[in-house]
C-alpha cells in the first residue's frame, strides 16, 4: 500500500490541491445544501431541522410541480430551437471553402460568448419590446405590433442566442470527423443528395447533436439571467423560484428547489448519455477526415447571411441605442447624444463592482490555471490509480446547475462565517471554472508528444524543467485559450454570484442585472458598448497570439513551412 | 427514382468500358490526366499501375463519375456517361479507405445500393447473402465494420461495390493499408472472386507485384500519360519505354552509342538484337559464374563489389573494368561460391536485352 501510494506520490501531489479545493468547497457546500432541505422553515422565527416537511410540501403541491413543468418546457423549446438554428449553420460553416471567410463565420458565432450575458439579453430587450427594432420594423411594413417581450418567446429567443455557440461547435467538430470519402460512397451506391446526407451525414453527425442538445437544455434550464429579466415574472422556472424563496427568507425550500433543479439536471444528463450511447455505435474507430475541399457554400450563404444578424443584432442595436438621446428604449433613436455615458461614471458602485470583478475573475483564473494544470498532468502522464474518481470529481460541477451551487455556497460560507469576503467568492469560482481548465489542458495534454518530454529528461532535465522546456510550448495555446475562457466565465458569471454578494458587494454583472431590473434608461447600453469593445480587443489580441504561435494553419491544415529553430 | 439503369444491351463484344481523348485539368492548375485513350473488355481484370500522382485515381475517379474529365469521352457499355453524377453510373467503387459506414451493419452496409434502388426485400435479402458468401463472410451480417478485422472490411467493402450488380467495378488501392501477408491473402481472394463474379474490375495500384500478379492486361502510367499497355508478361518481358521497363522490376539499362549491332557503354561493347541508344537486361538473365558457358552472347569478367543475400535468390553487384556496374540475380542451390572481391565471369544471351524506344 505505501509502495504503490510512492510510486503514484507525484501524481498524487500533482492533483491534491484541485482535489482539496474541489471536495471542501464543492462537496461541502453541495453537502450542506442537503441537510439543508431537510430543514423547515418558521416564519418569524428560524428554522428547525431534521424534518422532511419541507421536501413533503414541495412535492405535494401544484404549484411547485407547475414550476417544475415551466422549467422542462423553456428547456425543450430552447434545445429543439438550437437544434433547428445550429445544425444548418454547422453544416453551412462546414461547407464553406474558403478557410477565411469560415473563421469569420466562427468569430462571429463565439465571439459573443465573450461579451456579458445581461448586455445581451439587453439587447433582446431593445429588439423585441414594444417600440423596439423588431415592431419598428414590421411598422414600416404595416405589420405588427407584436407583444414578445416578457414572454416565454422572448427568454426563448435570448436563450438560443445565448447558447447558439454550444450547439455549433460539437456538431461542427462531428462534421469535420465524418470522413468526406463515405458522402462518396453512399454516392457511388446510388444516393443523391439528401439520401447521403439523411442517411450517413445524419446518423454519423447525431453524436455531436446530442452533445450540443445536452448542454444546452443542461444551461437554459438552470439559466436565471435570462428569464428573470425578459420573462417579467411571468415564466416562473425552477431557477427564479429560488432567488425569490431566498428573498422570501424560505431558505429551506430553496435548498429543496434547488436539489429538484438538480435532480432535474441529473435525470436529463442521464437521458441525454443513454441516447448518446446508444449511437454511438456510429463511432468511426479513429478514422480523422482527409482533407477534402470542402464543396463550398452555395444557397447556404443566405442562411449564414441571417444567422449572422440573428448574432450580431441584440449587440448592434446595444451600441446604437448606447447614443440615444432618450430614455427609453425606442427604434429608431429620435436623435444622438453621448450623456449615458456621461452619465454612466456617475453611477455609485460602479467602479467597486468593476474592480471586484476583476479582482475576483484574475484570482479565480490564476488559481485554476495552476492548480487544473497540475490536476490534468496528473491525469495524462502519470495515470494514477483512483483517476476515474478524480475525473469525475472535477468534471461534477458543471453537472450542477449554478443557482443551486450559488444558494449552497451562500448556506456554507454563513454557516463558516466566510460571507461577504473576497475570499468565498474566487473559492467558488474556482470549483465552476476548473472544470473547463480541466478539460482544455487535459486534450492538449493527451495531444502533445510525450517523447518530447522523455528526451528533455534524457538529456539532463529535471522533471520540472522538462515539462517546462518540452511540453509546456506544445500546450501553451491550450493554456491561453483556457485563460481566457475561464476569465470571461468569472468575469461574466451571475447566476452563481448574485447569491454570494453582501449587500455592499456587487459584481458589473450583478450591478447591471440590478440596474437593469430597476432602470430601461441606455446607461446600460453605454456600460455594455465598453465591454464589448474590451471584449473585441481581447478576441483580437488573442487571436493574433494564436496566429504567431501557429494554431489557425494547424486548424486550417494550410501548412505553412515550420519556422527555423522554434523557440523552447 | 434514379436507379442506375444498367445498360446490358449491348452485345458481347463491346468493351464494357472505355476512354476517349481523357484530359482532367485541375483548378488550380495541377495535372490531372493528360490525354488518356483505354478500353476495357467485358470481364476483364484490368490493373492501372503508376507511382503516387501519376492520374491513375483521377482515371478511375473519372470513370466513377466523382470527377467531371475537362476533355474526352467515357463509356461503359458503349453508352456515353457524359453528365451523369456517380449515383446514376452503372459502376461501383471500392474506396482507398473503404468507407465502410461505420453506423450500420455489414449487412447493412452491403444492402445500402440495393435498397437505394428499391429492390424487393426478398431480392435484397438474397444479394446481401450472395456477396457475402462471395466474399467468404457468411455470418457475418450483424457484426459492426469495427468489430472486423481490416481483411474481413476488406471483404464488406468489396461485397457492397457488388451489390448493385455493376457493370464494371473500379478498385482504388484497396489493399493499401494491409500488411503484407494479408495483401497477398487478399489478392488471391479478389482474384477469386473477380472470377466467380465475371464482373469486370478496374483496379488501381502503386505495386507493381500487385498489378502483375492479378490483372490480365494492365496499363502503366506516368505524368498523367498512359506508357504502355498489354498483358503483365508482355510488359514485363518487352517494355517500350525506359519508364516501364524500371518501375515493373529491376533491371540494368545501358546506355550508349550503337554500332551495327553493338552498343558501346562506356566503352564496354554489348550485343544488342536491333539498333538503339538505350537497353534493358533484366538481373535474372545475367549468369555469374567463374567462367560462363561460350554460349552466351555477352560475356564479360568483372570483379565482385556486392553480394546480397535475399533468401530465394542472391543478387551480385558486379563491375566490369572500365567502370560499368551490371546487377545479376540467381539462385543459390547451396550458398553463394563467391565473395566480395572475387573475379567473376557474367554473361547474357543477345535476346535478353530489350531495345528502349524512350
Amino acid at each position: 500500500m505505501r509502495d504503490r501510494f510512492a510510486r503514484h506520490r507525484t501524481a498524487y501531489l500533482l492533483a491534491a490541491p484541485a482535489i482539496v479545493v474541489l471536495a471542501v468547497v464543492f462537496v461541502g457546500a453541495m453537502l450542506t445544501l442537503l441537510e439543508y432541505s431537510f430543514h423547515q422553515y418558521v416564519p418569524g422565527g428560524g428554522d428547525v431541522g431534521g424534518t422532511i416537511a419541507t421536501w413533503r410540501s414541495f412535492l405535494t403541491s401544484g404549484y411547485h410541480w407547475n414550476i417544475v413543468w415551466e422549467t422542462v418546457q423553456l428547456g425543450v423549446i430552447t434545445t429543439v430551437a438550437a437544434v433547428l438554428v445550429g445544425y444548418p449553420t454547422a453544416y453551412a460553416l462546414h461547407r464553406v471553402r474558403r478557410s477565411g471567410w469560415r473563421y469569420v463565420g466562427m468569430f462571429v458565432i463565439f465571439a459573443p460568448l465573450l461579451t456579458s450575458v445581461v448586455a445581451r439579453t439587453y439587447g433582446w430587450e431593445l429588439v423585441l419590446g414594444d417600440s423596439g427594432a423588431l415592431n419598428g420594423l414590421l411598422g414600416a411594413f404595416g405589420l405588427g405590433p407584436v407583444e414578445i417581450l416578457y414572454q416565454r418567446t422572448s427568454v426563448v429567443i435570448a436563450l438560443v442566442h445565448i447558447l447558439l455557440p454550444f450547439m455549433v461547435f460539437p456538431i461542427t467538430s462531428a462534421l469535420g470527423q465524418v470522413d468526406p470519402a463515405l458522402g462518396e460512397a453512399a454516392g457511388d451506391l446510388g444516393a443523391g443528395a439528401w439520401r447521403r446526407f439523411r442517411m450517413v451525414t445524419l446518423p454519423l453527425t447525431a453524436p455531436g447533436l446530442i452533445a450540443g442538445a445536452q448542454l444546452v437544455f443542461a444551461l437554459s434550464i438552470s439559466s436565471f439571467a435570462t428569464p428573470s429579466l425578459l420573462g417579467g415574472g411571468r415564466v416562473a422556472v425552477l431557477a427564479t423560484d429560488i432567488y425569490d424563496n431566498v428573498n422570501n427568507v424560505d431558505w429551506p425550500l430553496a435548498a429543496v428547489s434547488s436539489y429538484a433543479l438538480l435532480i432535474l439536471a441529473a435525470v436529463a444528463l442521464a437521458l441525454f448519455g443513454w441516447t448518446q450511447r446508444r449511437m454511438g455505435r456510429a463511432e468511426q474507430g479513429g478514422v480523422t477526415a482527409g482533407a477534402a475541399t470542402p464543396p463550398g457554400a452555395g444557397g447556404w450563404g443566405v442562411w449564414l447571411a441571417a444567422v449572422y444578424v440573428f448574432v450580431l443584432l441584440p449587440l448592434v442595436i446595444v451600441v446604437i441605442n448606447s447614443f440615444s438621446s432618450v430614455s427609453f428604449g425606442t427604434w429608431p433613436p429620435p436623435g444622438l447624444s453621448t450623456k449615458w455615458y456621461a452619465n454612466l461614471f456617475q453611477q455609485p458602485g460602479l467602479g467597486a463592482a468593476a474592480v471586484l470583478s476583476l479582482e475576483v475573475a484574475i484570482c479565480a483564473t490564476a488559481v485554476s490555471m495552476v492548480i487544473g494544470t497540475a490536476a490534468a498532468t496528473a491525469l495524462v502522464r502519470h495515470r494514477p490509480p483512483g483517476r476515474r474518481v478524480l475525473e469525475t470529481l472535477t468534471l461534477s460541477p458543471t453537472v450542477v446547475p449554478k443557482v443551486a451551487f450559488g444558494f449552497a455556497g451562500f448556506i456554507y460560507l454563513h454557516r463558516l462565517g466566510l460571507f461577504g469576503g473576497i475570499g468565498g467568492l474566487i473559492a467558488t469560482h474556482v470549483v465552476i471554472i476548473l472544470p473547463f481548465v480541466v478539460i482544455v489542458v487535459t486534450a492538449a495534454l493527451m495531444r502533445a508528444d510525450v517523447t518530447l518530454e522523455a528526451a528533455a529528461k534524457d538529456l539532463g532535465a529535471a522533471p520540472l524543467r522538462a515539462f517546462r522546456l518540452a511540453t509546456l510550448p506544445q500546450i501553451r495555446p491550450a493554456l491561453v485559450a483556457a485563460a481566457l475562457f475561464a476569465f470571461v466565465v468569472s468575469f461574466d458569471e451571475i447566476d452563481m454570484t448574485v447569491f454570494l454578494l453582501a449587500p455592499d458587494q456587487n459584481t458589473l454583472p450583478v450591478w447591471m442585472f440590478v440596474y437593469m431590473q430597476k432602470y430601461q434608461d441606455p446607461t446600460l447600453a453605454a456600460l455594455s458598448t465598453l465591454l464589448i469593445a474590451a471584449a473585441l480587443v481581447i478576441a483580437g489580441l488573442v487571436a493574433l497570439l494564436l496566429a504567431r504561435s501557429g494554431v489557425f494553419a494547424t486548424l486550417t491544415g494550410s501548412r505553412r513551412p515550420a519556422k527555423e529553430g522554434s523557440s523552447l | 427514382m434514379n436507379a442506375k439503369p444498367l445498360p446490358l444491351s449491348g452485345n458481347e463484344r463491346t468493351p464494357d468500358a472505355e476512354l476517349r481523348g481523357i484530359r482532367k485539368v485541375y483548378d488550380n492548375g495541377a495535372r490531372g490526366v493528360e490525354h488518356l485513350d483505354l478500353t476495357v473488355a467485358r470481364g476483364e481484370f484490368f490493373a492501372l499501375l503508376g507511382p503516387s500522382g501519376c492520374g491513375k485515381s483521377t482515371t478511375l475517379r473519372i470513370l466513377a463519375g466523382l470527377e467531371e474529365p475537362t476533355a474526352g469521352e467515357v463509356l461503359i457499355r458503349g453508352e456515353p456517361m457524359r453528365g451523369r453524377p456517380s449515383h446514376r453510373r452503372p459502376t461501383n467503387m471500392v474506396f482507398q479507405r473503404l468507407a465502410l459506414f461505420p453506423h450500420l451493419t455489414v449487412a447493412q452496409n452491403v444492402a445500402f445500393g440495393p435498397r437505394l434502388h428499391r429492390w424487393p426485400r426478398a431480392r435484397i435479402e438474397k444479394t446481401v447473402a450472395a456477396k457475402l458468401e462471395l466474399v467468404g463472410l457468411s455470418g457475418y451480417g450483424d457484426r459492426l465494420p469495427a468489430q472486423l478485422s481490416g481483411g474481413q472490411q476488406q471483404r464488406v467493402a468489396i461485397a457492397r461495390a457488388l451489390a448493385n450488380e455493376p457493370a464494371v467495378l473500379l478498385l482504388d488501392e484497396p489493399l493499401g493499408a494491409l500488411d503484407l501477408r494479408l495483401r497477398v491473402q487478399m489478392q488471391q481472394a479478389l482474384k477469386r472472386i473477380q472470377h466467380d463474379s465475371g464482373t469486370t474490375f478496374v483496379y488501381v495500384t502503386h505495386d507493381q507485384v500487385e498489378a502483375l500478379t492479378m490483372a490480365d492486361r494492365m496499363a502503366v502510367m506516368n505524368e498523367g500519360r498512359i506508357e504502355q499497355v498489354g498483358a503483365p508478361a508482355d510488359l514485363y518481358r518487352a517494355p517500350e519505354t525506359v519508364f516501364t521497363a524500371t518501375f515493373l522490376g529491376d533491371t540494368n539499362l545501358f546506355e550508349g552509342s550503337p554500332r551495327g549491332d553493338v552498343l558501346d557503354v562506356d566503352g564496354v561493347g554489348i550485343k544488342i538484337p536491333r539498333s538503339g541508344r538505350t537497353v534493358s537486361v533484366r538481373p535474372e538473365h545475367v549468369t555469374v559464374a567463374e567462367r560462363v558457358a561460350p554460349r552466351f552472347a555477352n560475356r564479360f569478367r568483372g570483379r565482385l563489389e556486392d553480394v546480397i543475400f535475399q533468401g530465394a535468390s542472391t543478387r551480385y553487384h558486379v563491375r566490369l573494368p572500365p567502370g560499368l556496374l551490371v546487377i545479376a540475380e540467381q539462385r543459390e542451390e547451396t550458398g553463394t561460391p563467391f565473395s566480395v572481391g572475387d573475379e567473376v565471369e557474367i554473361g547474357w544471351d543477345a535476346g535478353a536485352a530489350v531495345v528502349l524506344d524512350k
